[in-house]
């Protein structure tokens, strides 16, 4: 690496090491969460002459870490297992669901709902509203078209919403809502 | 508001890190990382330096190699030369100093120039680490993993997790998850392909018959095979729909995911159940690149 790819490395680092662990952190547990994101830098360390100059950047940066990230819960066999025998027991398994607290029960039961989706789904609706990214920066990431963001995005929001619709029916059809619906 | 409103405002409310001010990274854990790069960095570039200037006894031995090189070529000369003296267009008989050149020179070329071939058998802890680039080469488990075997790997493989005693797990080509142009874009991992080695009780056609029972999984008809010269059964299993499933033959299992073809192999040892779980992300696809590490497989008796 020559002195010029080492700042350019330095400053990535420096600019964008809060979001890259923030997309980390979203996508994996606290405890292994740093040395995701380290595996992240090491990536963009070896491909530090790929990486796009300007605002490219940042989608570039989380196009890696969604492959360290997916890798990194692929590649963790004890955890997965682990995971697939509490699923397996009827016991929500939380495969890419980080460790946060959610107070509120209705916000657990959506991200809950938003986890049960497929990888892909889940995927793309986290960039837009927890990274916030344009359908440009989302095809960048995925290395998509836009017009294949848009529809996919439209796509994962529909199941999301379906499946939503279909957790308040139920809710509102159980016996201790239909006693409150009496009252 | 609406359905969709309403639950996307929800996961918004989800997002574990809402705001990127609150987040306090570790800069002391950022400033040691960043040096350790810096100082691999360092070596690299030493490295690159070494393999640009050769060091003093490498200069002298490049002469010494060219001369051997002329002698070898001079030799050979001789022999075709000779070998074809009894062709029709040598009318003239070869002179005699050639003839008795010709062995001499032959016989102290031929040990430093064809050396004997040794098969090098490596240690599994020198096989690349998940991240790197692996060598081509043998690799044989050690002692921690309960059934020691030998493997071929191609140009590229790494180790994919920690050994256990009852786990080891390999994958090619590592460096595809990165690839940022790479075409395939459905699937959620870019990486074509993890193998696994699993230890079991069970027996053999038992793990098949799980895989075969398992719900909401389509499984192909068994297949007899040969591994490492042992009898073993394999089948090619995928999800049914989107919604996941696990196939569990008792003291295992392996879950299935949408966009995965699962090879499960299961070899009868003597001593125990091997489950080989091939897991390919390109709908089987990469199968194939799995097959040349699979057929080299030896079994070994434990040091």
């Amino acid at each position: 690496m020559s002195p010029s790819q080492e700042t350019r490395f330095k400053s990535l680092y420096q600019e964008y090491q809060k979001h890259v662990y923030a997309y980390c952190r979203r996508r994996v547990s606290a405890d292994v969460v740093d040395d995701v994101v380290a595996d992240v830098f090491l990536s963009v360390w070896r491909r530090i002459g790929d990486v796009p100059e300007g605002d490219d950047a940042l989608p570039w940066l989380y196009r890696v870490a969604f492959g360290v990230s997916s890798n990194h819960w692929r590649g963790s066999s004890r955890r997965r297992r682990l995971e697939a025998k509490l699923e397996s027991i009827g016991v929500p398994s939380g495969l890419s669901i980080p460790d946060q607290i959610i107070v509120r029960e209705e916000v657990r039961d959506a991200v809950q709902l938003l986890h049960r989706l497929g990888n892909a789904d889940q995927e793309i609706i986290k960039l837009s509203v927890w990274e916030e990214l344009s359908h440009r920066d989302i095809s960048i990431v995925l290395g998509i078209e836009e017009n294949a963001v848009r529809q996919r995005l439209h796509r994962a929001k529909k199941r999301l919403t379906r499946e939503y619709e279909k957790a308040q029916r139920r809710t509102s059809a159980t016996p201790a809502a239909q006693k409150g619906g009496e009252r | 508001m609406n359905y969709e409103e309403q639950v996307l405002a929800l996961v918004r409310e989800g997002n574990p890190i809402p705001d990127l001010a609150t987040l306090t990274v570790d800069t002391a854990e950022n400033t040691v990382y960043l040096a350790t790069l810096t100082q691999r960095s360092s070596e690299m570039t030493q490295l690159d330096t070494k393999k640009v200037a050769p060091s003093e006894p490498r200069r002298r031995l490049v002469p010494i190699l060219v001369i051997a090189a002329a002698a070898i070529i001079l030799g050979l000369a001789i022999v075709f030369i000779t070998g074809n003296e009894e062709a029709p267009i040598v009318t003239e008989p070869t002179p005699t100093t050639v003839t008795d050149a010709t062995p001499t020179t032959f016989a102290e070329v031929a040990p430093t120039t064809q050396p004997a071939p040794t098969t090098v058998v490596n240690a599994w802890d020198q096989i690349a680490d998940f991240g790197e680039a692996g060598s081509q080469g043998e690799y044989r488990t050690g002692d921690f993993f309960s059934v020691p075997f030998t493997v071929n790997l191609p140009d590229g493989w790494t180790r994919l997790a920690p050994e256990t005693a009852t786990e080891v797990s390999l994958t090619p080509k590592y460096d595809e998850c990165f690839t940022p142009d790479q075409g395939r874009t459905d699937n959620y991992v870019d990486c074509t392909l993890m193998v696994w080695f699993s230890t079991s009780s069970t027996p053999a056609e038992d793990v098949i018959t799980a895989a075969m029972t398992t719900e909401g999984v389509n499984v192909t008809d068994p297949v007899v095979t040969s591994i490492g010269g042992v009898e073993a059964t394999f089948v090619d299993a995928s999800l049914a729909s989107d919604q996941q499933a696990v196939i569990n033959w008792g003291d295992d299992i392996y879950p299935l995911f949408p966009g995965s073809t699962l090879r499960l192999i299961a070899v009868g040892l003597p001593q125990s159940t091997v489950v080989i779980s091939i897991e390919d992300f390109t709908n089987g696809a990469s199968l194939g690149e799995a097959q040349p590490v699979i057929d080299s497989i030896a079994w070994k008796e434990a040091d």
